[in-house]
């Protein structure tokens, strides 16, 4: 029988959606993500007890009925604070990627649109940020801005923009001269139309992408910043505080340091299988079938 | 002898030669420069950084003395003190020449005391710790090439079996969770629940194996994702099918031809892992109480002792900008076909 050759036409977004679902390990982090989103925002719900009060009469109790992860050497209830943790680790992960797109947009654009000595400013500032440490540079901004979470996620964007700039002067660069936008452009298009229909939506793949490999990357600078004693300032929680604050206890109270660990383990893993889900699904080159 | 193509590799060749190739001496100079700005730019910022943060070391000093009930601010004692500490670390003068002292002490190595040990001056400190962290970091990325290399070349062999799966997974895990984080697992099991090996400390062979570990697994996990696809794609070559056909086995193929090439481009992704390592020791120094730059530089940024700060800063960034300049260069004078731009 002869089939007929039908190719459908397929979307931007449904060519994606059927290369993603394939993955199944990104499914599962993605799901997991939601979870964990959904945690963060109802954490001042769902958790038991405020994760600042103290029962000094049950501190560093075991896991039981009462206090389900066991509590920390004052007595409050690990499992609230790590749900505090969570809820810390998403405001700070997605508020420093938002800092992200836009200085690392704003830049990248205009380096890309303008070219010249202001592409030229704009990129010898991205290689310095490359070159240095992007740590260190976190550190002494926290050091001088002070330790809140607002200041922490700022420090965080300002200093994680110089990839995000990279990319998009790059896509710019590449979609500026290709051939469907010269096409726009001899049909007649305004710059500003050519930009909204056919340069942003090109660009939205690769900036997903980035940003979602940013998230769970600046969760771990805000928890890196705890361990060393620069994050959040107690009593706010941090999966860095309680893992420092687990190590000096290892020995006696083994469950204020494996609950934290673990938490933020599947934290991250479940960010970064979608991370790289996206990755894959946005590569227009990989397979759909 | 047979030789191939990358076995000339153009820059050494020159050099060795006794003839210096002028666009390796451009390069070269034009990176030196490129480390010189970062590092004048980034001293500076710290500095304007430091000058309007929000209450200095003596600050924070004088609140523990409060404690203590020593002073108090009204105290004349306490304003001696403060224009002694103030001359003493030149905090008087102007930001500007507070920021030329310091690049004029930085060029000859000299950093003069810091806040915290008045009677050592901060060289003397780096010149200890510092070898203590380099052997952190070196260990860590062979111990990370040595697992990470056949890891990925057995991945790449057995492409799409259970050990391929096992082996990416496990990686992809490798690079989401940081090393302060991998640490916490292997002192669980190897020093909690097994007992094997000690928790902290800097003495003997003992203490340095779990530091190591945890430091190299993430760039183990990028080496051996690297690898794989690197192996891969030199399999899918040309001169690959041509060595197949001229009846080479497996062994053979992959041996003499396949491995060497796909290995160089490695060289590439060890500049900025070795950058991961050095900021890595910061949390794995400060999880297993080892006493290296990394501890001090986290000291020195939980005390606000800005100048011990600044300068461990400088010297974690200069070892990593330097470190990349080495391995690039040795990836040019590996394969010549790269243009060093």
């Amino acid at each position: 029988m002869l089939r007929k050759n039908k190719t459908e036409s397929i979307g931007y977004w449904k060519a994606f959606w059927l290369r993603f679902k394939k993955n199944k390990m990104a499914v599962i982090g993605g799901v997991f993500v939601l979870i964990l989103i959904a945690l963060a925002i109802l954490a001042p719900y769902i958790a038991p007890y405020p994760y600042d009060e103290p029962h000094y009469i049950r501190a560093f109790e075991g896991p039981s009925k009462d206090f389900i992860f066991g509590t920390d050497a004052l007595g409050r209830d690990l499992f609230s604070r790590i749900l505090y943790s969570l809820r810390n680790a998403c405001i700070i992960g997605f508020g420093s990627q938002f800092v992200v797109l836009i200085i690392g947009g704003i830049l990248g654009a205009v380096a890309g649109f303008k070219g010249g000595w202001i592409d030229k400013f704009i990129m010898s500032i991205v290689d310095i940020m490359f070159a240095f440490p992007t740590f260190l540079f976190n550190v002494i901004l926290v050091t001088a801005l002070g330790r809140g979470l607002f200041t922490i996620f700022l420090a965080i964007g300002l200093t994680g923009w110089a990839g995000m700039a990279r990319l998009v002067r790059g896509q710019v660069l590449y979609l500026k001269n290709s051939e469907f936008v010269e096409a726009a452009k001899a049909a007649g298009a305004s710059t500003f139309y050519i930009i909204r229909k056919h340069i942003l939506p090109n660009m939205i793949g690769p900036i997903l992408v980035n940003l979602a490999f940013g998230v769970p990357g600046a969760m771990m600078t805000e928890s890196g910043l705890a361990v060393i004693g620069m994050g959040v300032r107690p009593p706010m929680p941090s999966w860095g505080n309680l893992i420092g604050e687990g190590i000096g206890m290892m020995m006696a109270f083994p469950h204020l340091l494996i609950f934290p660990a673990v938490t933020f383990a599947f934290t991250l893993i479940s960010f970064t299988f979608l991370a790289d889900g996206l990755r894959d699904a946005f590569n227009p080159r990989s397979e759909i079938s | 002898m047979n030789s191939e193509p990358w076995d000339f590799p153009g820059l050494l060749l020159n050099m060795s030669n006794g003839v210096v190739d002028m666009r390796f001496l451009k390069f070269l100079l034009k990176r030196l420069l490129t480390i010189a700005i970062s590092m004048v730019v980034v001293i500076v910022i710290t500095y304007v950084l430091m000058w309007l943060a929000p209450g200095n070391f003596f600050e924070l000093q004088r609140v523990r003395d409060a404690i203590a009930r020593v002073t108090t601010p009204d105290d004349p004692a306490y304003q001696a003190t403060l224009k002694g500490f103030e001359e003493r670390y030149g905090l008087n003068n102007p930001l500007w020449k507070q920021i030329l002292m310091y690049l004029k002490g930085a060029v000859v190595f000299k950093f003069g005391p810091s806040f915290s040990d008045p009677a050592r001056n901060i060289e003397d400190l780096i010149k200890e710790k510092f070898p203590i962290t380099f052997t952190l970091a070196l260990s860590s990325i062979l111990f990370a090439l040595v697992v990470g290399v056949p890891l990925g070349i057995l991945a790449a062999l057995k492409k799409n079996t259970w050990i391929d799966y096992t082996a990416m997974t496990v990686s992809v895990i490798g690079v989401a969770i940081p090393s302060y984080v991998v640490a916490v697992f292997l002192i669980l099991i190897f020093s909690i629940y097994l007992g094997w090996l000690p928790t902290s400390g800097w003495e003997g062979i003992r203490t340095k194996i779990l530091p190591t570990i945890a430091l190299a697994l993430g760039p183990l996990a990028s080496v051996a994702r690297f690898t794989r696809v690197s192996l891969l794609d030199t399999l899918n070559q040309d001169f690959i099918r041509t060595a197949y056909a001229k009846g080479g086995d497996d062994r053979t193929v992959i041996m003499k031809h396949a491995l060497r090439p796909s290995m160089i481009p490695l060289v590439t992704i060890i500049g900025p892992q070795m950058a991961y390592l050095m900021v890595g020791t910061v949390w794995v120094e400060n999880i297993f109480r080892i006493p290296g730059l990394g501890q001090l530089f986290a000291n020195a940024a939980v005390t606000r002792d800005y100048p011990l700060l600044v300068t461990s800063t400088f010297i974690l960034a200069l070892a990593v900008m330097i470190m990349n300049l080495i391995v690039d260069v040795l990836y040019a004078i590996l394969d010549p076909r790269i243009k060093l731009d």
